[in-house]
């Protein structure tokens, strides 16, 4: 066994980690906005990933997998992602309604409680979201570090609190390419880029935004 | 004579490293090397659009986000460790001859293209990829897909109207050593049955359908 993990050792590191997105995008809204929006309930329906796995690594796909791990020790994906499309559209005029994800101390138990998050009534419009996939695509290179893309995919649905109806859903892809590549602050930072290029598309979306510009 | 004139040659440190380069060539195949092909797209023609169209579309912009090295990438080289820099590369950029493939798909079927227009269609080729069924020997066949979303924009407003997102596949199982011999068709089947997939979606036509004269 010590033989072994001498021989793996390394490509299995597991990063325990914190993360809060500062996005970046810069598109306020054009004038006040006729109405509300509350941050509703966010999901993480990613096969291949636990609810606390920000981001994994693989290795080769006939070996050991996964090379690198990152988790999150206080909250989960979904959380950290709710919290950054809170940010993302407070800061671009959005009157966005709820506070910030639960943080969690009893695992599954939160997890679940989170998961009914209660909508706002006072809000015109509950924004949910739903993580379908997140990963690593390593290319290789003959002679150089290889490259890293690295994507998210999240769908968002904006329901009519009047009628609990969808109103308006799409799925953005966010991706980031990188060549340094190694240790949790790599994927903490591959993580956060494809995170802030998905709320960039989510808050310049013209439909979207159709919604809430006076 | 020979083995001394080997160890002279071997002591210069330029050709070890051009020894090297070569042997590292040999043994990782052509697995990372670029290579040119020539893609034309032919769509065959579809279900021709009534006469008298109700709107005409424009071709907005279309993207390529799938993920790899570049737009000019057809199909990313893989080995035993996943996919490598090596690459299938067509001499324009995907998302161009995909988008030139649509216009003559559209016009085929008879859709009116102007510049402006009250719709504008665009495009984003998301992923792409390779898949290999093993036989008992070597590969059975290998599977070729792409996933492509498209959004037909309000020019007026500036609004999605609609979206859509479709997976062109072409499976082939004639494999041979020359990979292009297979590569080249196959990706242009792919492509031309997303192309097909758009172009006979119902919902999407109904933008452009003349409505009809008995309509209630």
């Amino acid at each position: 066994m010590a033989l072994a993990a001498l021989l793996t050792g390394c490509v299995a590191s597991s990063y325990r980690m914190t993360l809060a997105l500062e996005p970046s995008v810069q598109d306020p809204l054009r004038g006040v906005p006729k109405a509300s929006v509350a941050l509703g309930r966010f999901r993480d329906s990613r096969t291949d990933a636990a609810w606390y796995v920000l981001l994994y690594k693989p290795n080769a796909p006939n070996f050991l997998k996964p090379t690198e791990l990152a988790w999150l020790k206080t909250n989960s994906v979904a959380g950290v992602l709710r919290d950054g499309a809170a940010e993302a559209l407070g800061q671009n005029g959005f009157k966005t309604i709820g506070g910030p994800s639960d943080t969690f101390h009893n695992g599954l138990t939160a997890a679940i409680e989170r998961s009914e998050f209660k909508a706002d009534p006072v809000a015109s419009y509950l924004l949910c979201g739903d993580i379908k996939s997140a990963g690593c695509r390593n290319i290789q290179r003959l002679f150089a570090h290889s490259i890293i893309k690295t994507w998210l995919t999240v769908r968002f649905d904006l329901v009519n609190q009047a009628d609990r109806l969808t109103v308006w859903h799409d799925t953005y892809t966010g991706q980031t390419t990188m060549t340094n590549h190694s240790g949790g602050e790599f994927l903490a930072i591959a993580f956060a880029a494809a995170s802030d290029d998905v709320m960039r598309q989510l808050v310049t979306d013209r439909t979207f935004r159709s919604y809430f510009e006076p | 004579m020979k083995t001394k004139l080997f160890h002279v040659l071997m002591k210069d440190p330029r050709i070890r490293a051009i020894i090297c380069i070569g042997l590292a060539g040999l043994a990782t195949g052509c697995v990372f090397m670029r290579k040119p092909v020539t893609l034309t797209l032919a769509p065959p023609a579809g279900q021709p659009l009534p006469a008298g169209s109700k709107a005409s579309l424009a071709l907005g912009e279309f993207k390529d986000t799938r993920l790899v090295t570049d737009g000019f990438v057809l199909v990313q080289d893989e080995n035993a460790y996943g996919p490598t820099e090596g690459a299938f590369v067509t001499e324009k950029p995907v998302a161009e001859l995909f988008r030139d493939g649509l216009r003559s798909a559209l016009e085929q079927d008879g859709f009116p293209i102007t510049q402006p227009a009250p719709y504008e269609l665009r495009g984003n080729l998301q992923s792409s990829g390779v898949r290999v069924i093993e036989g008992f020997m070597f590969p059975r066949e290998i599977k070729f897909w792409l996933t492509a979303r498209f959004d037909l924009v309000d020019s007026a407003t500036g609004l999605t109207v609609w979206h859509d997102t479709y997976t062109g596949q072409n499976t082939t199982t004639n494999l041979t050593w020359n990979r292009k011999m297979f590569v080249v068709p196959a990706c242009s089947n792919m492509l031309v049955n997303t192309i097909t997939q758009l172009v006979s979606d119902r919902m999407f036509r109904r933008y452009f359908e003349p409505q009809p004269t008995n309509a209630p």
